[in-house]
């Protein structure tokens, strides 16, 4: 993996969280570690685009160099895609606008060159967004509201691993749920890029309770860190336990 | 600016004053808004022109890298010329990024579909694969192929592909699609663009054209296959859609060889049923015509005779 993968946590939720750490602290950590967090907000469908119980969502994306948007069930194939898209554009333009910083001096970002220069590097960017590696953890936020959208979210993850597939660079995804009745969070799947595997995952997301989304952020990321070191990338092996039943990282 | 819409609000009167170029632009209307920006119609020395805005820099820069490429196709215009692209900063607050193309006055095919439903259709088709072709000959798929795109151009009556937000080198990941129109959305192949690509998206436009019912996203019964037959008013064109929406076209042109023989039949057939009503019903005072009207005539008097001699005989 390496140098070339841009790494990300997308929470999927409908709520606030109201139990334990707080999720904006917890991301801007995360983000430390040079792992973006995006978060998508899903609506009921009588609520309006603005309510108060979401705004947290923007503020953990915020914190976690993110992006997030807040939407109903029905646009949310549409939107995670997107968000995935636009979070890996933005965390190499970050990139590259530090590499200019050594070349131009310190104030030097894309914006300050002429427009014409700026289609250059435009350009590069796109390079390095169709083949750099991506590495997406998928968190669900599976409390009891959330059961009645859980089919527009696997259309919606479905649909972002048609998105991944077209492009050139390699992909990995996870799929962590949380809450579950024993655990903070859950692996439902480890890494892979095999898009098929999706459909097994989802009959077992089972609905809990509570929202404890800054503890299920911080145990969800570690996984970024013992796949690292484990090089499960390079080994298949790990595709043919089921790893919704190892206990949580 | 990460968890922001793109939208740059701007009202009439406002003024842009171009940071690199120097230009000034003011504000007339909002003519389009996306989920990469807003198009506004604004006025710059007397002249109207359309000016893409958006809180994303690089949206601008990839859309006027992309026009610039487009402008220089000699024959055919890919997409509106690019007039300027600059900074500017709004209100003496933020800086925002926009580019400045020529304004294309008309209608949208949109709009087009729902005043006239299937009228031309085979002749907008066929226009439209020819664009198709000159971009793919470029090794560039146009990504965001749908009726709302598409202009036909009140100055000169010519079909037009004016935003380009959507266009993206063959092979690599479609930049820009509407669900509706895009074929990962109904799992007949992938959002690598190709020619195939764009053939699936004038395929779903062809449907769509139908006044009588509009596709809708729906997570169910996403079988377009199966409702294609549904689509009457369309039924000529049904075999090469299904055909474009199933990928068998490689190239915009062998579909076009289809489409035109099909708009040729369908030309034939009207002129010998419009020839076929004139005879029947429209007497007017061609040589011809005067003949009918006399065997009319004749005709008449003779029933008229036959029944006299009927009431006769029964009297």
């Amino acid at each position: 993996m390496g140098k070339g993968t841009v790494r990300q946590i997308l929470l999927i939720t409908d709520g606030c969280s109201n139990q334990g750490e707080d999720p904006i602290s917890v991301s801007s950590e995360i983000a430390q570690q040079g792992i973006s967090v995006n978060v998508i907000g899903v609506l009921e469908d009588d609520q309006t685009e603005d309510p108060v119980g979401l705004s947290e969502v923007n503020d953990i994306a915020e914190a976690g160099n993110g992006v997030s948007r807040i939407v109903y069930a029905d646009d949310l194939s549409e939107t995670v895609q997107m968000v995935t898209k636009q979070a890996m554009n933005q965390t190499i333009q970050g990139y590259v606008n530090q590499e200019l910083q050594q070349i131009f001096g310190k104030e030097t970002d894309e914006e300050s060159l002429p427009p014409s220069t700026r289609g250059e590097v435009q350009e590069v960017m796109e390079e390095l967004g169709e083949t750099c590696d991506l590495q997406v953890m998928i968190l669900v936020d599976t409390s009891a509201s959330m059961q009645n959208k859980m089919s527009a979210v696997k259309e919606a993850l479905d649909d972002l691993i048609l998105s991944l597939d077209a492009r050139a660079g390699n992909h990995y995804f996870s799929i962590y749920q949380f809450p579950t009745r024993k655990q903070v969070v859950k692996e439902l799947l480890d890494w892979t890029s095999d898009g098929n595997r999706l459909a097994k995952v989802f009959p077992k997301f089972a609905v809990g309770g509570i929202t404890p989304t800054g503890i299920a952020l911080r145990e969800a990321a570690k996984a970024f860190h013992s796949d690292i070191e484990d090089d499960v990338m390079g080994g298949a092996a790990y595709d043919v336990v089921d790893s919704s039943y190892r206990q949580s990282l | 600016m990460s968890s922001i819409h793109p939208t740059v609000n701007l009202y009439k009167g406002d003024r842009l004053k171009g940071v690199w170029n120097h230009r000034s632009y003011r504000i007339e209307r909002l003519l389009g808004e996306g989920a990469r920006g807003s198009t506004y119609l604004a006025s710059w020395n007397q002249q109207t022109v359309a000016l893409k805005i958006s809180k994303d820099p690089s949206v601008v820069t990839a859309e006027s890298n992309v026009l610039r490429k487009l402008n220089k196709v000699q024959g055919v215009k890919l997409g509106p010329s690019l007039l300027d692209v600059d900074d500017t900063y709004i209100r003496q607050g933020s800086k925002y990024s926009f580019y400045v193309m020529e304004y294309v006055k008309g209608l949208t095919l949109k709009d087009w579909f729902e005043q006239h439903s299937t009228r031309k259709l085979g002749d907008h088709t066929s226009q439209l694969l020819n664009y198709l072709h000159e971009l793919h000959r470029l090794g560039y798929a146009y990504g965001d192929f749908k009726p709302d795109n598409i202009i036909i151009e009140q100055k000169t009556n010519q079909l037009r592909l004016v935003d380009v937000g959507g266009v993206t080198k063959f092979g690599r990941a479609v930049r820009e699609y509407t669900t509706i129109y895009d074929r990962g959305y109904w799992r007949l192949g992938s959002r690598k663009a190709d020619a195939t690509y764009d053939l699936f998206s004038l395929a779903i436009c062809m449907i769509q054209a139908d006044s009588n019912q509009k596709l809708k996203q729906a997570s169910k019964n996403k079988s377009i296959l199966k409702r294609l037959p549904s689509f009457q008013t369309i039924t000529p064109y049904h075999e090469v859609i299904r055909k474009a929406l199933l990928g068998s076209y490689s190239q915009a042109l062998s579909m076009k060889k289809e489409v035109d023989h099909i708009n040729r039949k369908l030309l034939t057939m009207r002129q010998k049923s419009t020839n076929h009503r004139y005879k029947k019903r429209k007497p007017t005072t061609t040589h011809a015509v005067d003949h009918t009207e006399v065997i009319g005539v004749t005709s008449v008097v003779a029933i008229h005779l036959t029944i006299l001699y009927v009431l006769i005989q029964t009297l």
